[in-house]
């Protein structure tokens, strides 16, 4: 009955295509959806985990926000707080932040931001480069080199200019960033860090003379010698300034992690609207479509077809139908979330866990009209007009 | 059949099609079954065809009880024993001639193929050798019946039944067409029932019973 179910699927094309059609785009709004969303909430994630172990200090024009956006705490304030004892002279350091490019969704890193720091310290922005995990080509500390305006480029910054120089950057190559030449001195890749990978990490000095902004810095970043110091280095800083804000790890990670919490509850329920709303079209072109076929069937079993026999061939419709649909809404999700979002998002477990519910589904809304018509008397079926 | 009996509910009123029709017919017989439109001729056909059910009465086919037999016992039986030629054909629209006649093999157990070769054999046999691959709705009213007949023919069934065989076809169709199912009739010694208002095609049967006000003379 597998031929008789292929014959009923091109006879009836134009119902066939528009099951297909349906599947498919359910498919597709489905993954697209649930895969750009995964992918937000991995991003703000790794994110926000990047920032553990970091204490932050900015203004209030500032915020809570990562990286501070306002270059305005001057850098008098900075020698006075970056001397206590308490702190980890080498990863405490003034920071300037400033976004060249804007992050492409919500709750990300900006796409391109410059990082001025004072040189000698700029493991207090990158971390340490655990080799077995992270990579660097050429060099971090802007000492082991001469050059004037050196760079330091994070990977996907790296990509970036690659993409816009349309070639290659080498170590000792010159980039144009905010219309001044910089000598690339190194090339870093931070696992799970995107502020580092999408940073481009300067001199403190060179980055104020580029912006304009000679004597300020953006952000304090400051790293206590022990645990449990916190609160003695927090009343320092409260003394030089009251409008000072302090940012810890816990604090960032709350606020980013509550910012996507409030997006993936607003995208759940457009899902679910999707989801319902092609269950409901699915489950009524399949119940009258076979409603339709109420005569056909009363023929089947005047002829001699038994219920299993209409049953399976029915369920071999499905399949097919289902297959074909999946396939279809595989190649659109698939081609949506690779080549929109520049990532390989899409994977065959989507197809494993969709696959099974759309069947079932169509499977529940033909076989509910399919028993009822076996139900009757085989007479009926044939009046049926 | 023994006083069977068949009531239709129309809305809050019952209608009594047949008001115990009592028949026997014997192997290769070729009978006819007339009366006026209304008289419950189809309905005794589709109950005699296991289509439907009586609302009481005794129907004994082969000598066994068709009321008491499950409908899955019943599928077998329209399979195996019964081949039934309706008024308005009922081939399946996405079908070929071939597919038509061949399908009800393919429930009785037979492969693909083999229930090709003897579709072909029956279609030549209705005369529609240049038919095989043609869709019901590519051919005339006399051709389609003519697949209808091969159709519930080919599976050698132990009684065909035809309701109003040409009953939707021009008299010199109609004409062939039961000369079709006399000739098949004796060939095959397969006993035939139909159910005609036409009083001359009715006479060319073994017997004729007249079913009038739902009974049966």
């Amino acid at each position: 009955m597998i031929d008789y179910a292929l014959k009923n699927i091109l006879k009836r094309l134009p119902r066939s295509i528009l099951l297909v059609c349906s599947i498919g785009l359910m498919f597709t709004l489905i993954i697209a959806i649930t895969g750009i969303t995964s992918y937000q909430i991995r991003t703000v994630q790794e994110h926000a985990s990047a920032s553990a172990g970091k204490i932050h200090v900015q203004t209030r024009f500032s915020g809570t926000q990562y990286p501070a956006s306002v270059i305005d705490i001057p850098e008098s304030t900075v020698k006075n707080i970056l001397s206590c004892k308490n702190l980890q002279t080498a990863l405490s350091a003034g920071i300037l932040y400033f976004a060249v490019e804007p992050p492409l969704y919500p709750s990300e890193p900006p796409e391109l931001l410059l990082v001025g720091i004072e040189p000698g310290k700029e493991q207090a922005f990158t971390g340490s480069i655990a080799n077995d995990i992270d990579t660097i080509s050429g060099v971090e500390f802007f000492s082991e080199v001469q050059a004037d305006n050196p760079i330091i480029l994070g990977k996907k910054l790296w990509q970036y200019f690659n993409r816009k120089e349309k070639k290659q950057i080498s170590i000792g190559n010159r980039i144009n960033l905010l219309g001044t030449d910089w000598h690339v001195i190194g090339i870093l890749e931070k696992s799970n860090d995107k502020v580092v990978n999408n940073a481009a990490i300067v001199p403190l000095a060179n980055a104020q003379k580029v912006l304009g902004k000679q004597g300020f810095v953006s952000s304090i970043l400051i790293t206590p010698r022990k645990v449990g110091q916190e609160e003695s280095i927090f009343t320092i800083i409260k003394k030089q300034d009251q409008q000072l804000i302090i940012i810890t790890d816990e604090l960032l990670r709350k606020n980013i992690i509550g910012g996507i919490q409030m997006f993936e509850a607003l995208v759940n329920s457009i899902t679910y609207v999707v989801l319902v709303s092609s269950i409901l079209l699915l489950m009524t072109v399949m119940f009258i479509s076979v409603i339709q076929r109420t005569k056909e069937i009363g023929v089947l079993r005047a002829i001699g077809a038994n219920n299993f026999r209409i049953i399976f061939s029915l369920l071999w419709e499905i399949f097919i139908i289902c297959f074909a649909g999946t396939l279809v809404g595989s190649a659109c999700a698939g081609f949506i979330l690779r080549f929109c979002m520049m990532e390989n998002l899409f994977s065959i477990d989507h197809i494993i866990s969709f696959f099974p519910l759309t069947f079932i589904i169509t499977l529940i809304s033909s076989i509910v009209p399919v028993v009822r018509i076996l139900k009757i008397q085989p007479i009926e079926s044939l009046h049926y007009e | 059949m023994q006083n069977i009996k068949k009531e239709y509910l129309l809305g809050k009123s019952k209608v009594l099609a047949l008001r115990g029709v009592n028949l026997s017919i014997e192997k290769g017989e070729l009978c006819s079954i007339v009366g006026p439109s209304g008289s419950g001729k189809s309905s005794l056909l589709h109950i005699i065809g296991c289509l439907d059910i009586p609302t009481s009465g005794s129907y004994l086919l082969e000598g066994k009880s068709i009321q008491e037999t499950k409908e899955s016992r019943l599928c077998k039986i329209r399979a195996e024993a019964i081949g039934f030629v309706f008024q308005a054909f009922h081939l399946n629209p996405i079908l070929t001639a071939l597919d038509n006649v061949a399908l009800g093999l393919r429930f009785i157990g037979k492969r693909k193929n083999e229930a090709r070769l003897k579709a072909k054999e029956w279609l030549s046999r209705v005369g529609l050798t240049e038919r095989f691959h043609h869709f019901p709705q590519e051919l005339s009213g006399g051709e389609r019946q003519r697949v209808a007949i091969a159709r519930a023919l080919v599976k050698n069934p132990l009684i065909v039944l035809a309701d109003e065989p040409s009953g939707n076809l021009d008299s010199n169709t109609g004409k062939q067409i039961i000369k079709l199912l006399k000739e098949l009739n004796r060939e095959n010694s397969t006993t035939i029932i139909q159910v005609t208002h036409n009083m001359e095609w009715a006479k060319m049967s073994d017997g004729v019973y007249t079913l009038k006000d739902g009974i049966l003379n």
